[in-house]
């Protein structure tokens, strides 16, 4: 549970499908962050609530002062559409406070221990594993952080790590920076498969301690450095920079993340959906003395394993 | 083997600016999906078209794990666009706040005609001529 629950006023309008686009829109406009239309539950299940009927819009509106007003401007708007379509069945509008139960939360208890790879394996720290073989166990909380091993792009950079790290013999020590590390995952990832020193940033302050925390739990803190700092104002030397963004955060950082590249050294990008991996690409190699190494791909998600040339020709 | 659906999600939402507050916390968060990981392929997905509404419809399977369809800004949004008004009437009956032509009506139609759930382009141009009605935007030839 949260510590400080939030207090929501939960609309929910029953309307004839043809209003529901009209209604969707007012209801944004009155300032809610969007919209759900409840119209296509496709099977019965436990946990689908019973009573989600064609036709429902819920929103919700934070429950400070003033809300009562936007519900009484709501009200008035689905009155003057009765009077409007006088055919169609009239809107109905229920209102209910709530308090968030920790919506964020509620996806941990079908969160599992994960096998990333051959040797990976990612379980939260509430969970059970007993490793088998070689397995190295990443053990992560991930609080409000993103970083699990779920996601693909999180996934392929710890199978691009794994190619590198305890197998190319370039360096005699690896140095990793990790850029919006999250819940650490990387980070400890590169710490648990030999790197010498590893370094993580986050601009929130939030994954800083999450991050703090799983490095703890994985004993390698003494190996990695988390700082709260956006890597912009950052210099370091590394000889692998890991960075699972998005598109539009990595282009603008790309002369500067080449900057702290030792020759020789691997850049890892990955958060990068595949409409957007073509000008990734192109702009990345654009830089002097920077080749391609590999491109991973998992569903619609694309990272690219860039190379920094020993020597510039 | 197909994996089992165990819901169909529908949200409009703000184009790269989900968070994990409501709406999307309570739709997400009920059916076990890992909101933060939705969050990241959303915003991603719709960065370059931030200011407007994208929605979305996200399959939940049984295992927690999920997929997702964008779709074209609804009618409401296409309609605010063309009449070049920010906000639609509080009182369609009595107000009208903007106007758009016929032509940008079918146009609309035309764009929405797979979303729209008409029978063909006529129905379809109803449907959106029915919106603007709702919104206090007046069609005029």
């Amino acid at each position: 549970m949260p510590e400080t629950r939030e207090h929501w006023i939960e609309v929910r309008v029953t309307a004839p499908a043809e209003l529901s686009d009209a209604i969707s829109s007012f209801i944004t406009d009155l300032g809610s962050q969007g919209v759900i239309q409840e119209e296509t539950v496709v099977d019965t299940f436990d946990d689908v609530e019973e009573g989600e009927t064609k036709g429902d819009i819920k929103a919700y509106f934070a429950d400070v002062e003033g809300v009562s007003g936007k519900l009484d401007i709501l009200a008035r708007y689905l009155t003057s559409l009765s009077e409007l379509f006088p055919g169609l069945d009239a809107p109905v509008m229920k209102t209910e406070a709530i308090a968030d139960p920790g919506w964020e939360e509620q996806w941990k208890k079908y969160f599992k221990p994960l096998r990333i790879s051959r040797d990976i394996v990612i379980k939260p720290t509430w969970e059970r594993y007993a490793p088998v073989g070689r397995d190295i166990v990443i053990d992560i909380d991930p609080g409000m952080a993103f970083g699990t091993g779920q996601h693909p792009s999180t996934r392929m950079c710890i199978n691009a790590m794994e190619d590198l790290l305890p197998k190319d013999r370039s360096f005699e020590k690896w140095s990793v920076l990790d850029v919006g590390t999250g819940t650490g995952i990387l980070a400890i990832t590169a710490a648990k498969l030999g790197a010498h020193q590893v370094v993580a940033v986050d601009l929130d302050l939030k994954a800083v301690e999450i991050a703090e925390k799983n490095a703890d739990i994985n004993r390698v803190r003494d190996r990695i450095e988390i700082l709260n700092r956006d890597v912009t104002t950052f210099q370091g030397r590394f000889n692998l920079i890991v960075a699972n963004l998005t598109a539009p955060t990595l282009l603008p950082i790309r002369s500067h993340l080449f900057g702290m590249l030792e020759n020789g050294g691997y850049l890892i990008l990955s958060g990068i959906i595949e409409k957007d991996a073509p000008l990734v690409e192109e702009t990345f190699l654009m830089q002097e003395g920077v080749v391609s190494h590999q491109v991973l791909k998992e569903k619609e998600w694309v990272c690219f394993v860039f190379k920094k040339r020993s020597e510039t020709p | 083997m197909a994996k089992k659906v165990i819901a169909n999600i529908k949200l409009q939402i703000q184009a790269g600016k989900a968070t994990p507050s409501p709406p999307i916390g309570p739709a997400l968060g009920q059916h076990g999906v890992n909101i933060m990981e939705f969050c990241k392929a959303y915003n991603a997905l719709t960065s370059g078209q931030e200011g407007t509404v994208v929605p979305v419809i996200i399959t939940v399977y049984a295992d927690r794990s999920f997929t997702f369809v964008t779709k074209t800004p609804p009618a409401s949004v296409l309609l605010k666009q063309a009449a070049k008004i920010a906000k639609g009437a509080g009182d369609p009956k009595r107000e009208k706040v903007g106007t758009v032509t016929a032509k940008q009506v079918r146009d609309i139609a035309e764009l929405k005609l797979k979303d729209l759930n008409a029978v063909d382009l006529e129905g379809a141009v109803r449907t959106v001529e029915g919106t603007a009605r709702s919104m206090g935007i007046e069609v005029v030839q």
